[in-house]
C-alpha cells in the first residue's frame, strides 16, 4: 500500500488481511470436526500399527512369551515357527525402524495394558540401540509415537523434554494437534488418494485395490531392496564393514552418526531403567537380545574394543537388575550367506535363524508345555 | 531450522513482533541476528563460516571500489573469487576429487588403497557463495557500487529465508532494498502469509508424498521398465514441488519483512524447449551462470561450434554446483549437449521449433517433459552401473503386473502434483495469481480468492498431508 492511502483504506486492508487468516485458521478447524470417516475409510497399510488392534490381539492370545523389536526382529522370527519350535505361546509386538523410545511404549501402553502376563519379554536390539533415547522418534515415528502414547508420559517426557505442556514448541504443537485434529482425516484422505490412482490405472482389469496394495508391498519387500543403499543403514557413518577394526578404538563401521559409544544407565538418559521398573512392577521376566549384524566376508563381525566395553558394561548392569542378555553377535554359524539386506535375514533362512536362537534362548526363557499350531 | 517446523513458526512471530517497532537500521540489526541464529540453528560454527565470507567479499569489495586502476581492482577480484571459491572447494569437492585420483593411482598400482575424506557440506553453501561472488563481480564490472555498511552487507549475504536454498540474490535487487527504508504493507504481509501456506502445502503434500513413492523405486535393486519410471516420474514431481516450496516459504517469509524476493520458476514442465525448461527452472541460477560464466566465455559469440563449447562447459559447472558426484556432472553434460544441440534439430526437424499450431506445441511440452525426466534419473541416482542399467531396460521384459503398478505410482504421484503442475499454471493463465502490490488485491472479490487459495491449501494439508517427512532436496546443495 502506498504511504498516501487513505485510512479507510488502510482499515479496510486490516479487516481483509483478518479475514484472510481467519478463513485460512477457522475453516479448516471445523472441517476437521465435521468430516469423520467411516472406519473402511482409513488407511490400512500392510507395516501400520494399530495399538488398540494389537492390545486387542494380546488379550485374546494371552502369549507366555512377547518379542519386541524394529525389522532385526522382523526379518530373523516368525511367530508361528517360533511358537512352533518353543512350544511356547509367542507373539510379536514390533514394527520397522522404531527404537527404544518406542519400546518403551510398546511395553508400558501395549504389552502391560493388555492385562496379559508374558512371563518373558524379550527385546531384540542391535548394538548400542539401547541406550540411545532420541533414535529414530522423528518422521515417520512421530505419528507411531502419537498414536502409542498416552497424554501424559511423565518417564518418555522428561527424558526425551518432549513435555506437552512445557516448553513453547510443545505447547503450539500441542496447540495445533487440538485445534485441528486430523490424523483419521489425513489417513483417508491419502487412501482416497490412492484408490483414485489405482482406479486410473486399472486399465480394465477387474483387480481389487486391496490386491494392489499386496502387489506394491511385495513389489518394495525386503528381498528386493538395493544393497548398496543398506536400506537400514540409511544415515549410518559408513557403509560396508570394514575388516581388521576388532583392535583399533575407533566406533565401529555402519554405526550410525551419534550412536552412543559409552554405555549409561541413568534414568535421565536411557529408557532401559524404565523398562526394567515395569518388568519389576507388572512380574514379568526381561530377556535383551543382542542380534549379529551383517558379517564379513569370512563370516566374522568383530566388535571395536569400545563397543567390547559397552557391552561388558551393558551385561553386567542387566544382570545386576535381574534381566538377561544373550548375545548372537560373535555366532559363526550365522552366515553372510542368511543376510539379505543391510542387517536383516532373508525369508529362507529365517527357519534356521529361528533354530539357532532357540537353541541359545532355551536354557534361559524354557520349553513350554502347550505346542501351538495356530 | 525447516521451514516446515513449528521452531520456524515461532522464530518467525518472534522475529516479527519485534521487527516492525524498529527503525531501519536496528531492523537490519535484528535481521542479522536472526539469520545467525537461523544458520547457526542448523550447527553453530556455520555462522564463523558465512562471517569470513561476509568479511572478506566485503572488504575486497571496498577495495574494488575504491582502487584506481583496472590491475588493482583485478587483483582484489581474484582475491575474493579465490577464498570464496576454495572454500567451496574444500567443504563440496575435496574429498570427491581426492577419492578419484587415488582410485586412479590405487588401480595403476602407485597406491595401496584410495583415500576416502569426508567432509561435512555447510547446508546452503554453494548458495551463499555464489550470491556473494556476484556481488564482488558486479563491483567490478561497475553495475553496482560498494557497499559501504558491513552491517546491511552482511544482511544481505545471509539473509535467513533465502540463505539455504535460494533463489540467489543479486546485489541490484535484495541489497538495494537492505540499504533502503521499509514498512511492510498489510497487502504485502497478507499476500506473504498466502504463499508461506502455499509452500507448505506444496512441501507437506506434493514433495513428500511424491518423494516417498520415489524413494521406494530408487531402493529396488531390480526395477523394471515401467516401475523405474514410474519412480523417476514421482521424483520429477518431489523436486518441482520440493523447491518451488522453498522458494514460495521463503519468498512469503521475506514479503512479511518487507522485502521481494525474485522468483525462481515459470511453470518449469510447460517448457517447449530444453533451452526453454533452462529458462523457466532455477531461474536465479541460470541467470547467474548466464551472466558469470556463459556471457564470459563468449556466449554466443563467435559461431555455432564456439557457443556449443561455451554452453557444454556452462552445464559442466552446474551440474558440479549441484553435488561433487559423477551422476550430476553427467546431469550438466546431457543437458549442456541438448541445449547446444536444440536449435541445429529444430533446424533439421521444424516441429521442434515454433510450428505446428497447438498440436506441435503439445507434442513439444510431452518431448522436453520427457527428456527433462531422463535427465532426474542421472540426477537422482548416484550409482553410475545403475544409471546405465536403468537406461537400458527393456519396456517389454516388463510382465503385466509392473506396468498396472508403474502406472499406479506414477497416477498417484501426478495426482498429488496436480494443484501445482496443472491448477496453477490455468489460475496464472486467468491472471489470478495477483502480484504482491497488485492494487486488485484491495477489492473483496480478491480478498476472498486469497481467503480461499489459504483455506484450501490448509485443508489440503490437513487431508493429504504425508507423515514420513524429509528436508528440502536443495539444501544438500
Amino acid at each position: 500500500m502506498t504511504p498516501g492511502v487513505s485510512k479507510r483504506l488502510r482499515l479496510r486492508a486490516a479487516a481483509q488481511l483478518a479475514c484472510v487468516a481467519a478463513c485460512a485458521v477457522v475453516l479448516p478447524a471445523i472441517f476437521c470436526r465435521a468430516i469423520k470417516p467411516a472406519p473402511g475409510e482409513i488407511l490400512p497399510e500392510s507395516d501400520f500399527f494399530e495399538p488398540h488392534a494389537e492390545r486387542d490381539r494380546l488379550v485374546k492370545v494371552r502369549p507366555d512369551w512377547i518379542l519386541i523389536g524394529n525389522s532385526m526382529l522382523n526379518s530373523r522370527l516368525d511367530w508361528r515357527t517360533l511358537s512352533e519350535i518353543s512350544g511356547r505361546k509367542a507373539r510379536k509386538v514390533s514394527q520397522g525402524g522404531t527404537q527404544s523410545a518406542i519400546w518403551f511404549l510398546f511395553l508400558k501402553n501395549v504389552v502391560v495394558r493388555s492385562g496379559g502376563k508374558p512371563e518373558w519379554v524379550t527385546i531384540f536390539f542391535r548394538d548400542t540401540d539401547l541406550s540411545w533415547p532420541e533414535f529414530r522418534t522423528e518422521g515417520v515415528n512421530e505419528d507411531l509415537i502419537r498414536r502409542l502414547r498416552d497424554p501424559m508420559e511423565p518417564e518418555y517426557d522428561s527424558l526425551l523434554a518432549t513435555d506437552r505442556k512445557g516448553g513453547p514448541v510443545g505447547l503450539t504443537k500441542s496447540l495445533i494437534e487440538t485445534a485441528f485434529p486430523s490424523d483419521e482425516l489425513t489417513s483417508a484422505g491419502r487412501r482416497k488418494l490412492q484408490n483414485l490412482a489405482f482406479d486410473l490405472t486399472d486399465a480394465g482389469a477387474d483387480i481389487r485395490r486391496g490386491n494392489r496394495r499386496v502387489e506394491l508391498n511385495e513389489l518394495f519387500s525386503l528381498g528386493r531392496l538395493r544393497h548398496d543403499l543398506g536400506s537400514d543403514l540409511a544415515g549410518a557413518s559408513s557403509g560396508a564393514p570394514v575388516a581388521g577394526v576388532a583392535a583399533n578404538d575407533l566406533p565401529d563401521p555402519g554405526m550410525y552418526d551419534g550412536a552412543p559409544m559409552k554405555f549409561d544407565p541413568s534414568p535421565s538418559v536411557s529408557f532401559l531403567p524404565h523398562m526394567v521398573a515395569l518388568a519389576h512392577k507388572h512380574g514379568f521376566k526381561l530377556h535383551f537380545h543382542r542380534i549379529k549384524r551383517r558379517p564379513l566376508a569370512d563370516n566374522s563381525r568383530p566388535d571395536s574394543r569400545l563397543l567390547q566395553a559397552y557391552m561388558a558394561e551393558l551385561r553386567s548392569w542387566l544382570e545386576a537388575q535381574g534381566c538377561v542378555l544373550t548375545d548372537e553377535s560373535q555366532d559363526p554359524s550365522l552366515t553372510l550367506a542368511m543376510y539379505v539386506d543391510g542387517d536383516h535375514i532373508s525369508v529362507d533362512s529365517q527357519r534356521a535363524y529361528a533354530e539357532n536362537f532357540w537353541a541359545r534362548v532355551q536354557p534361559i526363557i524354557g520349553a513350554g508345555n502347550r505346542t501351538q499350531r495356530r | 531450522m525447516a521451514f516446515q517446523s513449528v521452531e520456524y513458526l515461532l522464530f518467525l512471530l518472534v522475529l516479527l513482533g519485534t521487527y516492525f517497532w524498529l527503525p531501519r537500521a536496528a531492523q537490519n540489526g535484528l535481521l542479522l541476528a536472526a539469520s545467525y541464529v537461523f544458520y547457526g540453528w542448523i550447527h553453530p560454527w556455520y555462522v564463523l563460516l558465512i562471517g569470513v565470507h561476509t568479511l572478506v567479499d566485503y572488504s575486497c569489495g571496498r577495495l574494488i571500489g575504491a582502487a584506481r586502476t583496472r590491475a588493482r581492482k583485478r587483483l582484489f577480484l581474484t582475491l575474493s573469487l579465490l577464498t570464496s571459491f576454495s572454500i567451496l572447494a574444500v567443504f563440496k569437492y575435496l574429498g570427491f576429487f581426492t577419492e578419484n585420483i587415488t582410485t586412479l593411482f590405487a588401480a595403476l598400482g602407485i597406491m595401496p588403497a584410495p583415500w576416502v575424506i569426508t567432509i561435512a557440506l555447510p547446508a546452503g553453501i554453494s548458495f551463499f557463495t555464489f550470491q556473494s561472488a556476484s556481488y564482488v563481480i558486479d563491483v567490478y564490472r561497475g553495475r553496482v557500487e560498494a557497499e559501504r555498511s558491513l552491517l546491511d552487507y552482511a544482511d544481505f549475504v545471509s539473509f535467513f529465508p533465502q540463505l539455504v536454498a535460494g533463489p540467489i540474490e543479486r546485489a541490484d535487487n535484495l541489497l538495494r532494498q537492505m540499504c533502503a527504508p521499509r514498512r511492510p504493507g498489510l497487502l504485502q504481509i497478507r499476500s506473504g502469509f498466502v504463499l508461506i501456506v502455499w509452500g507448505l502445502f506444496e512441501k507437506l503434500v506434493i514433495a513428500d508424498s511424491a518423494a516417498l513413492i520415489a524413494d521406494k523405486v530408487f531402493s529396488l535393486r531390480d526395477a523394471t521398465f515401467p516401475v523405474l519410471w514410474g519412480g523417476v516420474l514421482a521424483f520429477g514431481v518431489q523436486i518441482y514441488a520440493d523447491f518451488s516450496a522453498y522458494t514460495d516459504i521463503a519468498r512469503g517469509s521475506a514479503r512479511l519483512l518487507g522485502f521481494e524476493l525474485r522468483e525462481n520458476f515459470n511453470h518449469p514442465y510447460l517448457a517447449q524447449s530444453l533451452p526453454d525448461f533452462w529458462r523457466r527452472w532455477h531461474m536465479s541460477l541460470s541467470t547467474w551462470f548466464r551472466d558469470y560464466v556463459y556471457i564470459p566465455l563468449g556466449g554466443s559469440r563467435g559461431g555455432a561450434g564456439r557457443t556449443a563449447r561455451n554452453l557444454l562447459i556452462t552445464f559442466f559447472l552446474s551440474g558440479l554446483w549441484h553435488g561433487a558426484s559423477w551422476n550430476f556432472v553427467l546431469w550438466g553434460i546431457f543437458h549442456g549437449v541438448l541445449v547446444a544441440g536444440w536449435p541445429h534439430l529444430a533446424h533439421r526437424w521444424p516441429i521442434l521449433a515454433r510450428s505446428g499450431g497447438k498440436p506441435g506445441a503439445v507434442f513439444r511440452v510431452i518431448l522436453t517433459f520427457a527428456l527433462v525426466h531422463i535427465g532426474w534419473l542421472l540426477f537422482r541416482e548416484h550409482n553410475i552401473a545403475m544409471i546405465g542399467s536403468g537406461l537400458t531396460l527393456n519396456p517389454l521384459d516388463a510382465p503385466t503386473a509392473d506396468w498396472r503398478m508403474g502406472a499406479g505410482l506414477a497416477a498417484e504421484a501426478l495426482l498429488y502434483g496436480l494443484p501445482l503442475m496443472a491448477l496453477f499454471p490455468l489460475a496464472q493463465k486467468f491472471r489470478l495469481v495477483p502480484r504482491s502490490d497488485d492494487e486488485r488485491l484491495l477489492t473483496w472479490r480478491w480478498t476472498f480468492l486469497q481467503a480461499a487459495t489459504a483455506t484450501l491449501s490448509v485443508i489440503g494439508i490437513l487431508a493429504l498431508r504425508c507423515s514420513v517427512g524429509s528436508d528440502f532436496i536443495y539444501f544438500q546443495f
